[in-house]
């Protein structure tokens, strides 16, 4: 980087940017001490550390919008081991985090239209669809995306990323490292450990070759330090929600959860959640509910409905209904919080830390057969004091569909948990009726009503 | 042509009464030889075109290709019934999920055995697979209750190296044989099925006695997942257009290459790891690409059809870049869908009729 270019990055982001997101962050806080003329009753008023939370995703786009004059940039999937790519100093991007800004702020329609012009099908991931769109035609909320050095993706999610990323590649000319992790049906062997291992250490060669410099081990150490901690701290958030009332919603954990996915390895995400949990423990001790009046708890399975976050959160907040859990915000949870939780970040010894990434990120849940999902929801039925499950039918994500069928039947026939198959994409409103899903929701609040 | 083709029921009972087992495997990609090394038949499921197309909606979404729905609606009315074992290859998001369905809801019992292929080329990848193998083999000697004859498993490679350069000749010779591509096809296809020896010895017959192709169709491609159904060739033929060169998930993708590897396992696994380039094995957009324009230009065609089946995610992401390729290179191609177990819509009929005027 230029002497020039490093001035001028540090004025527009450190200077002037730093300064303008922090004040608006102070003035949001300082707005949030009057009670919201609008504010819906049946909600619980806006989080206090919501200006923060908009503080840190603003300031890593504005990082995003100036970090390819500066440092290298990778483009990475929700899912991937990103801890060796932050080890490298790579500022990371994740399409996947966009794509949600894209559905929230209704673009997705749009930014589709460019990829399927291009002749991809609608059929395809409605995520992938709009970030390709984006890409070409340029267009994003975030006023605009660092050219990638590197792609990096995961399979754990899904193999859409693998199709996906290929492209990117394809349209960047940059190289992409992928870690395949292979699907686990039954449980992890150290077979496929190894195979990720061993992928973990050629994407170590490539990252390296890119960024021009070697990892130190002491620098990987820092970033899972921090990652763990972001973790334990995220899943501890997660855990409050067990109390009743429920002190967040799966709401608000869909937007809090932006910090895990695009910070994990950073301090930033650590000192944000430290804070968050400061406020709903706080909200616990004052008896604070995201739902003012809750009387009845449910279980979120798959992605949110991007566009219908608000309204899904109103509507059944109007009746006592509070999302509670989430299996999608629990991404970071059960098997794997366990292997993360159990890593030894003390020793000095590379080849032990980089089999425990390799496992930590088998045991995604998407990673995983449709029955360990199922029983994943079960046991969070029973954590959480659970009403009924609410199973978004995602038309765009299949390895987080394809199962529900008989996961909605063993839930209601075998358990005798109410449950709702609810059909939608979370991205692409065109894939939503919302009649139809009103309707369907009104059906299931009778049913779990009658619930003796 | 007068070929006799032994239907899939017979085979099956044939095997059976000889005291072979049998495995109802669905796409794509998985080691025949080891099957046959156990003595197990493998006969492959790719959506049955007559299934009930009910019977998945209990388990299935709509936006799942017809492949696996009709596949798992065969499997649900009772039609693999008399084999000893499910096989799922794990080649796509929606057969992991058929994988985890059959294992974790539908009630059975026969052993459902999955294999990961992985989705790189490396040695790694290689030594991965592999080693997956080994893990299948175990599964399939505790189905069958017997030990693996390492002899055995080399001869069924030796042999399906033969059954593989014997599809490679019949695809290289395939002008100079005065057939239907309906016919041709039946042929070809009967490999889901017949063991290894019965395959090459109907296509050295077939190849004996089908010369001289009496020519006047325009020479093209067919690119996607399945030709079902199979009205298509009927259609083609039809209109004036033959195929010379296959891209299809069920046949052209899977003429491996013979591997030098002195080690069975490696074999296999190379077998399938350095087979033309497929969108399911995640090989690179640019290298499917040349492999497309190459088939194309070597095989003399015209232009390419991309027959995809409506829902089949990793074809559908490959399109545009292989349409693009095609263009640069000045070769014509045209989309079409088509469900299995639906007639062959008109609307695709006259799509073809349009795209021979093109290439005419």
């Amino acid at each position: 980087m230029s002497i020039l270019s490093a001035v001028s990055f540090n004025w527009k982001v450190n200077v002037l940017g730093k300064a303008f997101l922090r004040f608006e962050r102070r003035r949001g806080e300082w707005k949030m001490r009057k009670p919201y003329k609008k504010q819906n009753p049946n909600l619980a008023p806006l989080l206090k550390s919501v200006p923060y939370l908009k503080e840190l995703i603003s300031t890593h786009y504005l990082h995003g919008r100036y970090a390819d004059t500066h440092k290298k940039v990778a483009w990475v999937t929700s899912g991937a081991p990103v801890e060796i790519l932050k080890a490298l100093d790579y500022f990371t991007l994740y399409p996947e985090n966009h794509g949600a800004v894209c559905g929230v702020r209704r673009q997705v329609v749009e930014l589709s239209g460019v990829a399927e012009n291009m002749g991809y099908n609608r059929d395809l991931c409605s995520y992938a669809r709009g970030d390709l769109g984006s890409v070409v035609s340029g267009k994003t909320p975030v006023g605009r995306l660092p050219k990638p050095d590197l792609l990096f993706c995961c399979t754990n999610i899904c193999q859409t990323v693998m199709y996906w990323y290929q492209v990117l590649a394809d349209h960047f000319k940059v190289p992409l490292i992928m870690i395949d992790t292979p699907f686990i049906y039954d449980k992890v062997t150290e077979h496929e450990i190894e195979y990720v291992k061993k992928q973990l250490e050629y994407a170590i060669a490539t990252a390296e070759r890119v960024a021009g410099k070697s990892i130190s081990l002491k620098q990987y150490k820092k970033v899972g330090i921090y990652a763990k901690d972001a973790v334990l701290l995220w899943n501890e958030i997660l855990d409050l929600c067990k109390h009743r009332p429920s002190p967040i919603s799966a709401f608000d954990q869909f937007f809090y959860m932006a910090p895990i996915v695009d910070m994990r390895g950073e301090d930033h995400a650590v000192k944000f959640y430290t804070q968050v949990i400061a406020e709903v423990k706080q909200r616990i001790a004052d008896g604070v509910g995201a739902v003012t009046n809750e009387r009845k708890r449910l279980l979120w399975d798959n992605l949110p409905i991007w566009y219908e976050v608000r309204r899904f959160a109103e509507v059944l907040a109007e009746k006592g209904y509070c999302i509670a859990a989430s299996t999608y915000t629990h991404a970071w949870g059960g098997d794997m919080k366990h292997i993360i939780e159990s890593i030894d970040t003390t020793k000095d010894d590379m080849d032990y830390l980089l089999s425990m990434l390799a496992s930590a990120y088998l045991h995604a849940i998407l990673n995983q057969s449709s029955g360990y999902k199922l029983n994943v929801m079960l046991k969070m039925v029973k954590e959480y004091d659970l009403d009924g499950v609410i199973l978004h039918n995602n038309r765009s994500c299949k390895p987080y569909s394809l199962g529900q069928i008989d996961q909605r039947d063993r839930l209601m026939n075998e358990y005798g948990i109410p449950t709702i198959l609810l059909e939608a994409d979370h991205n692409d409103p065109r894939s939503f009726s919302e009649e139809q899903a009103m309707n369907r929701l009104a059906a299931f609040i009778e049913i779990v009503e009658n619930k003796k | 042509m007068d070929a006799t083709i032994p239907s899939r029921q017979k085979v099956m009972k044939d095997h059976k009464d000889a005291g072979g087992f049998t495995a109802a495997v669905f796409p794509i990609h998985y080691p025949r030889p080891l099957f046959r090394a156990y003595n197990v038949l493998p006969v492959e499921v790719w959506g049955p075109p007559k299934a009930d197309p009910h019977l998945w909606e209990a388990h299935l979404q709509t936006y799942t290709c017809s492949v696996i729905r009709n596949g798992l609606s065969f499997f649900i009315a009772g039609g693999l019934d008399g084999v000893d074992m499910l096989v799922v290859p794990h080649c796509c998001d929606t057969l992991q999920g058929l994988g985890s369905i059959l294992q974790n809801y539908l009630p059975q019992n026969k052993r459902v055995l999955t294999l990961y292929i992985p989705r790189d080329s490396r040695e790694i990848d290689i030594n991965y697979l592999a080693r997956e193998m080994k893990i299948l083999s175990g599964r399939i000697g505790e189905v069958t209750g017997t030990e693996l004859d390492e002899s055995k498993l080399i001869k069924c490679i030796d042999e399906e190296d033969r059954s593989n350069a014997i599809v490679g000749r019949m695809f290289q010779q395939r002008t100079q044989l005065s057939c239907s591509d309906r016919e041709f096809y039946e042929i070809i296809r009967s490999r889901e099925y017949l063991p290894a020896d019965a395959f090459i010895t109907l296509v050295e017959g077939f190849m004996a006695r089908a010369k001289n192709q009496d020519g006047g169709r325009i020479p093209v491609v067919i690119s996607g997942i399945i030709p079902e159904p199979m009205d298509i060739f009927n259609s083609l033929n039809g209109i004036g257009l033959t195929v010379v060169g296959d891209d299809l998930f069920t046949t052209g993708r899977r003429i491996y290459s013979r591997s030098d590897s002195t080690d069975p396992w490696t074999r296999m696994s190379e077998m399938i790891i350095k087979g033309p380039p497929d969108s399911t094995r995640g090989n690179f957009l640019t290298n499917r690409v040349k492999y497309l324009v190459d088939l194309t230009k070597e095989s003399g065609a015209r232009g390419v059809i991309f027959y995809h089946v409506k829902f089949c995610e990793p074809e559908q992401f490959y399109y545009p870049a292989l349409k693009k390729g095609l263009e640069n290179a000045g070769i014509p191609s045209v989309l079409v869908e088509a469900e299995i177990g639906d007639p062959l819509p008109g609307q695709v009929v006259t799509r073809l009729e349009a795209f021979k005027e093109v290439i005419s």
